[in-house]
């Protein structure tokens, strides 16, 4: 089965769930989600997704100046962000466990 | 050095011109999108560009980064969909950019003609409009990319562009023509400085030289720049044919400023009465038509004023500017520092011989001249009226 499919319907929550361990800009989001195993994700999906968020309320933006490089705009999750996050994982904790009990029986 | 700006507007290095060069793909295929947010979403994929560079190291070119992440254009389409944003309408989405692009074309083309009309028929405002017309493509060759990629896309640039005879011969030309630019870039320099020199110090020559010197490696940097980032030339285009005017000028005129004042500069400024330009009249001696000298006579103009033979030095000395002629002369007595009058010394003139031969000479006359004058007829019409009928009589009772 493409993960990638799959993938869809979470990164929201996959992205939140990285920014919850600490801030972070684009680039480190992608490879906080490459370390926990999704290697599927595109860099594209990941950027696209934080401007969703961003401009649904749930993250604040800030810049950091950067030596060589360009500054770089770091993402935080701000309260109502981390209230969506525990609303999105107790879903999925319950979708979950409903997979689980239906992919058990196979 | 490799800089881009930022939506905020401050200057950010990129790593590579690779990076600029995928990010104009991506930049083009949001164009629709509002320009802030497209600002904003830029600003993260420039960082995500510079941070897959520093991974790729130096082979990090344009083929490198597009089979790390895909071509700009399905990057720009992941990117979009991700973010809910609507999906870009093939069709539509260039069009409004190639309105603004041709507003950007079109505008410091309008500005320059306005520019140029207006110089020629010395109208101030016209050259003022014009600049600002100019001005109007500025802001929006600067949202775009280094490669100004929406005016490249135009139509009418892709068929200029494609018009251009192709061949060895031309690309010879064209290569030898590239190879001269930086003869220009040093010629534009010296143009720059002499156009700086006579606008505030009136023009040496060694000032000239001096100010070239520091212009010529800005003048070079600006130009390997512009090859870089063509948006420059927005800027740079306009500039090079006010250069190009002053070069022109320099060549027919010299040196803005410092060409030697000409004759004719000279019988504007220089004090006293001159004859063409070149022969000092100091004195004036009336004589009547059998030529007697004529004592007590003041001359006025054809407007009724008066006639002035004094000039610089020593012309406030005792006579005054309204004494009768003949005055005599004043000069300059390098010796004592004073002035030195001179009485109106005898003269005999030769007065034209009068056109009827009934009404002779009245006293003896030493040398008649025999040969005509120009103008025999007034002569003989000026002698019994003393004073001109076209002097106004108020004019010399108040003196």
């Amino acid at each position: 089965m493409d993960t990638s499919q799959l993938l869809k319907g979470v990164l929201d929550l996959a992205v939140l769930a990285v920014l919850d361990r600490g801030d972070g800009y684009g680039y480190e989001v992608v490879r906080g989600l490459r370390a926990a195993g999704l290697q599927e994700v595109g860099d594209a999906s990941v950027y696209g997704t934080l401007r969703r968020l961003y401009n649904a309320g749930l993250l604040t933006s800030y810049v950091v100046p950067s030596e060589e490089g360009p500054h770089r705009k770091y993402y935080s999750l701000n309260a109502p962000g981390r209230d969506r996050l525990h609303e999105m994982a107790k879903t999925w904790r319950a979708f979950a466990e409903t997979m689980e009990g239906l992919v058990a029986v196979a | 050095m490799n800089a881009g700006t930022s939506n905020d507007g401050t200057t950010v290095h990129l790593a590579s011109p690779a990076a600029e060069e995928y990010l104009d793909g991506v930049r083009a295929a949001l164009a629709d999108l509002p320009a802030p947010e497209v600002a904003e979403i830029l600003d993260d994929v420039r960082a995500h560009l510079a941070d897959l560079t520093a991974e790729l190291d130096d082979g990090a070119d344009v083929a490198a980064l597009t089979a790390r992440l895909g071509p700009p254009s399905a990057y720009a389409a992941e990117l979009r969909s991700a973010a809910g944003y609507p999906a870009a309408d093939p069709e539509e989405a260039g069009r409004p950019r190639h309105g603004l692009a041709r507003l950007a074309l079109a505008a410091p083309v309008a500005g320059a003609l306005l520019f140029l009309l207006g110089i020629a028929a010395r109208e101030i405002t016209v050259v003022f409009v014009g600049l600002v017309i100019g001005a109007i493509g500025l802001p929006i060759v600067l949202r775009d990319g280094p490669r100004v990629p929406s005016v490249a896309a135009l139509p009418e640039v892709r068929w200029l562009a494609g018009a251009r005879p192709a061949g060895p011969t031309t690309r010879t030309v064209t290569g030898f023509v590239a190879s001269l630019q930086p003869a220009w870039w040093v010629l534009r320099a010296i143009a720059a400085a002499a156009l700086v020199v006579s606008v505030f110090s009136g023009g040496e020559a060694p000032a000239v030289l001096l100010l070239g010197l520091l212009a010529v490696p800005l003048s070079v940097w600006v130009g390997h720049r512009t090859r870089r980032d063509r948006r420059l030339l927005w800027v740079v285009v306009p500039l090079n044919a006010l250069a190009a005017f002053v070069l022109l000028w320099m060549l027919v005129d010299g040196v803005p400023g410092s060409r030697e004042p000409s004759p004719a500069d000279y019988s504007v400024s220089v004090p006293g009465l001159w004859q063409d330009g070149d022969r000092e009249i100091r004195d004036i001696r009336p004589v009547d038509a059998a030529g007697n000298p004529l004592t007590g006579v003041y001359l006025f103009d054809q407007d009724g004023m008066p006639i002035d033979t004094s000039g610089a030095e020593c012309s406030g000395a005792d006579a005054g500017a309204n004494a009768a002629y003949p005055r005599g002369t004043w000069d300059y007595d390098p010796r004592t520092g004073r002035c030195r009058y001179t009485p109106p010394a005898p003269l005999v003139v030769a007065v034209p011989a009068p056109p009827a031969p009934g009404s002779g000479p009245a006293g003896a006359l030493p040398t008649a001249g025999p040969t005509a004058g120009p103008t025999p007829a007034p002569p003989a019409g000026s002698v019994p009226p003393a004073p001109p009928s076209v002097t106004p009589p108020p004019a010399s009772p108040t003196r």
